[in-house]
C-alpha cells in the first residue's frame, strides 16, 4: 500500500457517489446491518430521495446527519472528519521510569507525541501530533491523559542516564498491540547510568549441524562448534521427515548449558543488559511437528546464560532451522555477548 | 615529366600442393581429465606452424558450446584465455589448421573441481631465486598440495605453503599448483590445479663488453681498426660463480674460443659481479710485437664500454599494444661501499634518471607483453663492482566483487571473463526524499534520473554504486608527482558503457560498509567522496571516447600508502566491454602499461530480473496467464544465476512504474545480501494514483475494487508458480507485500501441491483469520467471519488447507500504519449503496440463502459460496480479525515462523513510511530486514 490516506478518502468519495446514485435509483436501501463496536466507525448510507440527499454514518460515538443541498466537497469533508475521528481513542497511559537497579527515577522528563486525526485544511497522512511533556514523580511514575489518538510515542530524558535500547516506546491504540499501562501496572522504562559499561565478548555465528540428534558443543569464547571438546553450550537437533499419524512431533531441539544455566527472556523489548541472579535451568527444549517440505524453526529465542559455574554471565539469541536447504541440513544462527568478569552487567 | 606512370604486374600462384601434413599441435596445459579449480581456465599449447589458425571449443554438461579463437605467437605458443569452466565435465576440442586447410584436432576433458585452490603472487625478493617459497589457499584442508612437484604444508586455515620450489631461472617461470586428496604424490591420481599456471616475469642478466680498438701499425703507417665483442653471460642462481664468453670476435681474425673466466670472489646471490672497465689492454698480433722507428706497434683501446643488461620478459601471450610496467631496483657496491646509481639505459634510448633512495636506484620501465626488453644500469665512475638488480612486474590490476561474496580479491575468485562479466545495473532510477511518506524512496523516474547526477544524491542512492579496487603496484608516489598518470579506459566495447568513479570514503579498507553503516554512508556522501571524480581534462565520466586520466589530487588525498586503493562507481551508460587500468607518461600521451581487463556488462536493471503481469489496468479483469513485460527492456536470460527463483508480488496503489520500483529495490537489496538466484516480479491490476481528494473521488471504492482484482489474480499467479516450479523444482520462493498477500495467499490455497519452497508474507493485508481463527477478534459484527470459518460456522479457516508452500513466514508489524486503515476499510464492508452495485448482508433466509447479496438497480442478486467468494470477500464480508501483517503469533501454516517488524532490530514503527519500510529508506537501515528474509527462506550460507 502506498499513500494509504487514500483509503478513507476513497470512502468519502464512495459516499458522495452513492448519494448521486441513490438519487438516480430512487429506491430505499435496507437498514444498516453492521453494529459498530470498539468505537470504530462504519459506513451505512441509509436513504436518499429525489429531493433529499442524505448520508449518515452510524457509530457508537458518531452519527452525523448531513444537511441537504450540500455540495459534494462539503459532504466528503464531513465524512472524512467522522472517519478520522473514529481513529482517535482516549489515551490514558501510566508509565514508570526505573534505573538499572530497579529503583524509581524521579524528575525524568517525559516527552510524548499522540497521533491524532482531524480534518485540517490540509490533510497530513501522518496525522497531527499532539506534543506533551511531563515529569516523573518520586515514585518514578508519570501519567499521560486527556487526549485521543491512535498512537502514543514516549521519550524519556534524564541527564547522566540513557534509556535502555530496544525498549517499547511506541504504543498503538485500536491495533493488535497489547500492553499494560495502568496506574496499578504501569509501563516500565529502564534507564542506565551512562558510566556503566563492561567489556563484553561478542559473536555472531551461523553453524551447520546434522539433524540426527548428535550433540554439538558451542564454544562462545572462541566462536566455534564441534562434536567434542570443551565449550559452553551443547545443542542437538533431531528431525525426521518420516512421521506417523500417531507421532506428535518429529522435530526436537535441545540446548544444554555446560556447567552453566540459562533463563529465557520472553520480553522482546528487553535489551538484556542485566543477567538475572537466579532461576537458571540447565536445559531448553523445543519440539514440534512439521510437515514434509516445511522448514522447522525454533523462532528467535533469547536467553541469559550463566557460564563456568557462575564465573561468567552473558546473553544469547539463537534460532535453529531444519531442514534448512539442500546443502545445509540444520542451521544454528547464534548471537551472543559474554561478560568474562563475573559481573551480571551485559552493557 | 610529371604524371607518367609505369605499371608492372606480377602474378603469384599460391601452391599448397607441397603441404601435405597438418600442423603439429602439442597440448601443454591442462591435460586430459584435469580437475581445475575456478570458473575459467586458460589453455596453453604449442604449434609448429605459427601461421596456423587455432580455435578451442568448450562444451559443458548442458551441451552449451563456446568457441574461442586462440592467440598464436610467432614462436608457435598457443594461448586460449578465459575459457568458461562449468560444473562437471567440460569437453574441449582444440583445432589447428594451416594455410593449406589441413587441420589437426586434440580432444580432452577438463573437470571443474569443487575444491578451490589459489596461489599468492610471489614476493618481489623471490623472483630471482632458484628455490622459492610459494603460498596459497585450498578450500578443503584434507587435500594435499604440490607446487611444481613439491608438496606443500597445508595448515587448514585454509592456507598452504610450499618451500624450496624450483623455478626456471631465466625467462618466464611457471608454477603448477595441484591439490589431491589422500594422495602421496601429485601424479598418483586426480589432482586439482589452478585455473591456469601462474606466470611471473623474471630476469636474465648478462654483462656485455664492447671494445673498440684502433691498431696503429707504426711500421707501415696504417691504422687497423677493429671491434670485438665479449659477451659475458651470468647464469642466474645456478652455478652463479662463473663468467662465460659466449661470443668472441675480432675482425680479421679467427673467432675466439669459449673461455671460462672465473670471478675471483663471486658475490652471494642475488648480487652479481661486474666490471665496467678493464686495465689497458695491449694487443700483440700473432703474439709478436714489432718496433719501427723506435715505436712499438701496438693496439690502443679507444673506447671500451661495459653494460650489464637486464633482460626482462613480460609473461603471458603477446598482445598487440599491451605492455607491462616493470620496476627496476638497482644497488651497486664498489668493494663494500654502496655506490650511487643515477640512471639506467633502455636499449637504444638515452639513460633515464633513476629515483635514488638510500642508494637504491629505482626505475619503472614499460615492456611489451610477451616481449623482452634490455635494460642497462649505468654506473659511471665505478670500475669493479658488485650489483644487485631486481626487476619485478608492477602489478596493475582492477577488481570488482565478481563472485559477490562481499570480499574483493585480485585473484581468480573475483576474475571476470568475456563469458562471465561482472554485471551491474545502470543508476537510472531517481532516489530522493518523498514528502508523502517522509522518507527516501524511488521517485517518479519521469521526473528525474540519477544517471544525470554527478553527485551521490542520498544514502539510498548508494545501493546503485559498487566497488572498484585499483592495484597500482606501489608506485603511488610517481602518480602523486605526476611522473605517471593512471587511467581507466574501455576496450572492446559494445554499446556505450560509461561509469563515473568516486573516491571511496573507506579509503583504508575499501569495504562495503558504505552499504550497511550509516556513518560510512554519510561520509561517502560528503564532498569529495560524494562527487564524481574529474580527470585531468575535466571529464566526469569514464567513456569510450578517451582514457579517464586520474588526477594527481586523488593520489594525494586518498591513497592509503599501499598498492591498493579504492573507488566506487555507478553505471551511467548502457553497454559492455573491458575496463583496464592503464599507466601513461606524465603528459598522458604515451601509454606505458595496462592491466588485464575486467569485463563489465552495464545493464538496465530491468534486464536483470524478470517481470510478469496478468494486467496493469485496474478496470480490466486480470488474465489467468501471466505475460512477460518487455518494455523498455526484457529480461536477459543469459545472465548466470543459481538455481533458485524469488518471485515478488506487490501491494495496492502502485502505478506500473512503482511496481517495478518496489521490485527493483527488492532485487538490489537481495543482490547486496549476496543472493545469486533468479528474481522476478508478478504484476497484477491494482488501482493506483489515489492522491488525496480528487483522485479518490474520481475512483470510488478503489481499495475494494483492487482487492477484488487481487483475489482474481491468484489463478494467474498460481499458473506462473507452476511454470517456475517446473524449471526450478523445489526452489521457488514467494514474497508478497501488503495486498499482494491476497494474490499470493489465494494462489497457494488453490495449489493442489507444493509449488513454493517458502512463502514470506510481508505486512500482509489479508485477514489473520484466514490462517488462524484463534487470533484476536478486532470486531464482532453480525456478518459472519467467513475467513475464520469457510464457509459454514463449523468449517476451518479459509486458508487452512493451503498446500502451495512448504514453509510460511509472517513478517508482521502490530502497529503498521496502513494496516490500521485496513481495519477501517474492513469496517465499511458490506459496501452498502456506496456505488454501483451495493453489497449487503442479512440473516440467511430463503430470500438471501447465504446472507450476502448485492443490489443492482431494482434487483437483489444473492451471492453464494464458493462461487462468489472473491466478490463477497472484497466487498461484503468484513474481517473480524486484524490483518495477518499486524498480528503476532499466527498459528496454522505460519506457526512458529513470525518476524516482528515493529520491534528492534527492524523498528518499522507506526508511521506511514513503516508499511513499506523494506522498500523505502536506504540499505543501511534495511539490510537487516533483507538478511532476515534470506535466512527465513533458507537461502543463507
Amino acid at each position: 500500500m502506498k499513500n494509504k490516506l487514500a483509503i478513507f478518502l476513497s470512502i468519502i468519495a464512495l459516499l458522495v457517489i452513492a448519494l448521486f446514485w441513490r438519487q438516480m435509483e430512487n429506491r430505499t436501501t435496507p437498514t444498516a446491518h453492521f453494529p459498530v463496536s470498539n468505537a470504530l466507525a462504519t459506513k451505512n448510507v441509509t436513504s436518499a430521495s429525489t429531493e433529499l440527499q442524505q448520508a449518515t454514518i452510524h457509530s457508537n460515538t458518531f452519527q452525523i446527519a448531513e444537511q441537504t443541498q450540500q455540495d459534494s466537497t462539503t459532504i466528503a469533508e464531513e465524512k472524512a472528519r467522522v472517519i478520522l475521528k473514529s481513529r482517535n481513542l482516549p489515551i490514558d497511559f501510566w508509565g514508570k521510569v526505573i534505573d538499572q537497579d530497579g529503583m524509581p527515577l524521579p524528575s525524568v522528563k517525559v516527552e510524548s507525541r499522540i497521533r491524532h486525526w482531524d480534518f485540517a485544511a490540509k490533510i497530513n497522512p501522518n496525522g497531527t501530533m499532539i506534543k506533551k511533556e511531563t515529569t516523573t514523580g518520586a515514585d518514578g511514575q508519570f501519567h499521560i491523559s486527556g487526549d485521543s489518538g491512535d498512537n502514543l510515542e514516549i521519550k524519556v530524558v534524564k541527564a547522566g542516564y540513557a534509556l535502555e535500547p530496544n525498549m517499547k516506546l511506541d504504543f498503538g491504540y485500536g491495533t493488535a498491540d497489547r500492553f499494560n499501562a495502568t496506574q496499578e501496572n504501569p509501563m516500565v522504562f529502564k534507564m542506565w547510568k551512562t558510566n556503566i559499561h563492561e567489556q563484553l565478548i561478542v559473536g555472531n555465528n551461523r553453524f551447520h549441524i546434522a539433524t540426527d540428534g548428535r550433540t554439538y558443543i558451542i564454544n562462545l569464547t572462541k566462536g566455534t562448534i564441534a562434536e567434542s571438546g570443551e565449550g559452553d553450550i551443547k545443542v542437538s537437533l533431531t528431525y525426521s521427515a518420516q512421521i506417523t499419524d500417531d507421532q506428535s512431533n518429529n522435530w526436537l531441539f535441545e540446548m544444554n548449558a555446560v556447567n552453566a544455566g540459562i533463563v529465557e527472556e520472553t520480553d522482546s523489548h528487553s535489551s538484556m543488559y542485566a543477567a538475572p541472579e537466579d532461576n537458571y535451568t540447565p536445559t531448553f527444549q523445543f519440539n514440534q511437528r512439521i510437515r514434509n517440505g516445511q522448514r522447522g524453526s525454533t523462532g528467535e529465542r533469547r536467553f541469559y546464560i550463566r557460564l563456568k559455574n557462575g564465573q561468567e554471565y552473558g546473553r544469547i539469541t539463537i534460532e535453529v532451522f531444519a531442514p534448512y536447504n539442500d546443502k545445509i541440513p540444520g542451521l544454528v544462527d547464534i548471537q551472543y555477548a559474554i561478560n568474562p568478569t563475573g559481573s551480571r552487567i551485559l552493557r | 615529366l610529371a604524371g607518367n606512370e609505369t605499371t608492372t604486374n606480377f602474378n603469384y600462384t599460391v601452391d599448397y600442393s607441397g603441404v601435405t601434413n597438418p600442423p603439429a599441435l602439442t597440448l601443454i596445459w591442462p591435460q586430459n581429465n584435469a580437475l581445475v579449480s575456478g570458473c575459467n581456465f586458460t589453455i596453453q599449447a604449442q604449434v609448429d606452424d605459427a601461421t596456423a589458425t587455432v580455435t578451442a571449443s568448450v562444451t559443458d554438461t548442458n551441451g552449451d558450446t563456446n568457441i574461442v579463437p586462440a592467440l598464436v605467437e610467432r614462436n608457435g605458443a598457443v594461448w586460449v584465455k578465459d575459457l568458461p569452466l562449468s560444473s562437471g565435465t567440460n569437453i574441449v576440442t582444440l583445432t589447428a589448421t594451416n594455410a593449406a586447410g589441413l587441420g589437426i584436432v586434440t580432444n580432452f576433458d577438463v573437470v571443474q573441481s569443487a575444491v578451490s585452490v589459489t596461489m599468492d603472487p610471489l614476493p618481489d625478493n623471490e623472483l630471482n631465486q632458484a628455490l622459492v617459497t610459494v603460498t596459497g589457499t585450498v578450500s578443503d584442508s584434507s587435500y594435499n598440495v604440490w607446487v611444481n612437484g613439491v608438496q606443500a604444508t597445508v595448515s587448514g586455515d585454509p592456507t598452504w605453503e610450499a618451500d624450496n620450489v624450483p623455478v626456471n631461472p631465466t625467462g618466464t617461470a611457471s608454477f603448477t599448483v595441484e591439490a589431491g586428496m589422500n594422495l602421496d604424490s601429485p601424479l598418483s591420481g586426480k589432482t586439482v590445479a589452478l585455473e591456469q599456471p601462474s606466470v611471473v616475469s623474471v630476469i636474465s642478466q648478462h654483462t656485455n663488453y664492447e671494445d673498440v680498438l684502433t691498431v696503429h701499425n707504426f711500421c707501415d703507417g696504417t691504422d687497423f681498426i677493429s671491434t670485438y665483442t665479449e659477451a659475458l653471460d651470468w647464469t642466474m642462481g645456478i652455478g652463479g660463480d662463473s663468467w662465460w664468453f659466449t661470443d668472441y670476435f675480432w675482425s680479421g681474425e679467427t673467432n675466439g674460443s669459449e673461455t671460462n673466466l672465473s670471478a675471483a670472489n663471486p658475490p652471494a646471490p642475488p648480487w652479481l659481479y661486474a666490471t665496467t672497465q678493464q686495465p689497458d689492454y695491449h694487443y700483440v698480433p700473432n703474439g709478436e710485437s714489432e718496433t719501427c722507428d723506435g715505436l712499438q706497434s701496438d693496439s690502443e683501446i679507444t673506447t671500451q664500454t661495459a653494460k650489464t643488461i637486464i633482460e626482462l620478459a613480460a609473461g603471458g601471450p603477446a598482445q598487440s599494444g599491451a605492455a607491462e610496467l616493470v620496476r627496476l631496483t638497482v644497488q651497486v657496491n664498489s668493494g663494500d661501499v654502496p655506490f650511487p646509481v643515477s640512471s639506467a639505459r633502455i636499449l637504444g634510448q638515452a639513460p633515464t634518471p633513476m629515483e635514488t633512495n638510500d642508494e637504491v636506484g629505482e626505475l619503472y620501465v614499460s615492456v611489451p607483453v610477451g616481449a623482452t626488453e634490455n635494460i642497462t644500469p649505468v654506473v659511471p665512475g665505478a670500475d669493479n663492482y658488485t650489483f644487485n638488480v631486481q626487476a619485478t612486474n608492477v602489478t596493475l590490476q582492477l577488481a570488482v566483487d565478481a563472485n559477490r561474496d562481499g570480499n574483493i580479491t585480485f585473484d581468480s575468485q573475483d576474475q571476470t571473463t568475456a563469458a562471465n562479466p561482472y554485471r551491474f545495473w545502470l543508476n537510472n532510477d531517481y532516489d530522493g526524499y518523498d514528502s508523502s511518506i517522509e522518507d527516501y524512496d524511488d521517485l517518479d523516474p519521469s521526473t528525474g534520473d540519477d544517471a544525470t547526477n554527478t553527485t551521490i544524491s542520498c544514502t539510498r542512492d548508494l545501493e546503485d554504486y559498487t566497488r572498484l579496487w585499483l592495484n597500482t603496484g606501489g608506485f603511488v608516489p610517481q602518480l602523486e608527482s605526476g611522473e605517471f598518470i593512471a587511467a581507466l579506459e574501455w576496450k572492446s566495447t559494445t554499446g556505450n558503457p560509461q561509469i563515473r568513479v568516486f573516491p571511496a570514503a573507506d579509503w583504508i579498507n575499501g569495504g562495503a560498509t558504505y552499504l550497511t553503516d550509516t556513518n560510512m554512508a554519510a561520509a561517502q556522501l560528503e564532498s569529495p567522496c560524494g562527487e564524481a571524480m574529474q580527470d585531468v581534462n575535466g571529464q566526469e565520466t569514464v567513456t569510450t571516447n578517451a582514457p579517464f586520466l586520474i588526477s594527481t589530487n586523488y593520489w594525494y588525498d586518498w591513497a592509503n600508502g599501499t598498492a591498493t586503493n579504492f573507488l566506487l562507481f555507478d553505471a551511467v551508460g548502457h553497454g559492455s566491454g573491458q575496463l583496464v587500468l592503464a599507466i601513461y607518461n606524465s603528459d598522458g600521451t604515451v601509454k606505458l602499461a595496462e592491466s588485464q581487463p575486467i569485463y563489465l556488462d552495464l545493464q538496465d536493471v530491468k534486464e536483470m530480473y524478470e517481470r510478469w503481469t496478468v494486467g496493469d489496468d485496474p478496470n480490466t479483469a486480470p488474465l489467468t496467464t501471466a505475460s512477460v513485460v518487455a518494455d523498455p527492456y526484457s529480461y536477459d536470460s543469459t545472465i548466470p544465476a543459481d538455481n533458485t527463483y524469488i518471485l515478488f508480488v506487490h501491494g495496492w496503489n502502485l502505478a506500473p512504474w512503482e511496481k517495478d520500483a518496489f521490485a527493483e529495490t527488492a532485487f538490489k537489496r537481495l543482490y547486496w545480501q549476496g543472493y545469486k538466484g533468479h528474481f522476478g516480479e508478478f504484476r497484477w491490476p491494482t488501482g493506483y494514483g489515489f492522491t488525496p481528494i480528487i483522485g479518490t473521488i474520481t475512483d470510488a471504492r478503489n481499495y475494494d475494487n483492487s482487492e477484488s482484482n487481487a483475489w482474481a489474480s491468484a489463478t494467474g499467479l498460481l499458473n506462473k508458480l507452476n511454470d517456475l516450479n517446473t524449471i526450478y523444482p523445489g526452489h521457488v520462493y514467494l514474497m508478497a507485500h501488503s495486498m499482494g498477500n491476497v494474490v499470493a495467499g489465494e494462489a497457494l490455497n488453490l495449489a493442489s501441491n507444493q509449488v513454493v519452497n517458502t512463502y514470506v508474507a510481508m505486512q500482509a493485508a489479508v485477514p489473520a483469520h484466514c490462517y488462524d481463527s484463534t487470533t484476536a477478534n478486532r470486531v464482532t459484527p453480525t456478518t459472519p467471519d467467513r475467513y475464520a470459518y469457510y464457509w459454514t460456522d463449523s468449517s476451518p479457516s479459509y486458508f487452512n488447507s493451503s498446500a502451495g508452500a512448504g514453509t510460511y513466514v509472517n513478517f508482521y508489524n502490530i502497529n503498521d500504519w496502513a494496516l490500521g486503515w485496513w481495519n477501517v476499510d474492513q469496517n465499511f464492508k458490506p459496501d452498502e449503496g456506496l456505488a454501483f452495485p451495493g453489497y449487503y448482508y442479512s440473516t440467511p433466509s430463503d430470500t438471501h440463502p447465504m446472507g450476502f447479496y448485492k443490489i443492482i438497480g431494482s434487483d437483489d442478486i444473492n451471492l453464494f459460496f464458493p462461487t462468489n467468494t472473491y466478490e463477497i470477500f472484497a466487498y461484503a464480508d468484513p474481517a473480524w480479525s486484524y490483518a495477518l501483517g499486524a498480528q503476532a503469533d499466527v498459528n496454522g501454516r505460519f506457526s512458529g515462523n513470525q518476524v516482528d517488524l515493529f520491534s528492534s532490530p527492524y523498528g518499522f514503527g507506526s508511521e506511514h513510511n513503516g508499511h513499506s519500510a523494506e522498500f523505502n529508506s536506504d540499505n543501511m537501515n534495511r539490510a537487516i530486514f533483507w538478511n532476515k528474509l534470506i535466512e527465513e527462506m533458507g537461502l543463507s550460507q
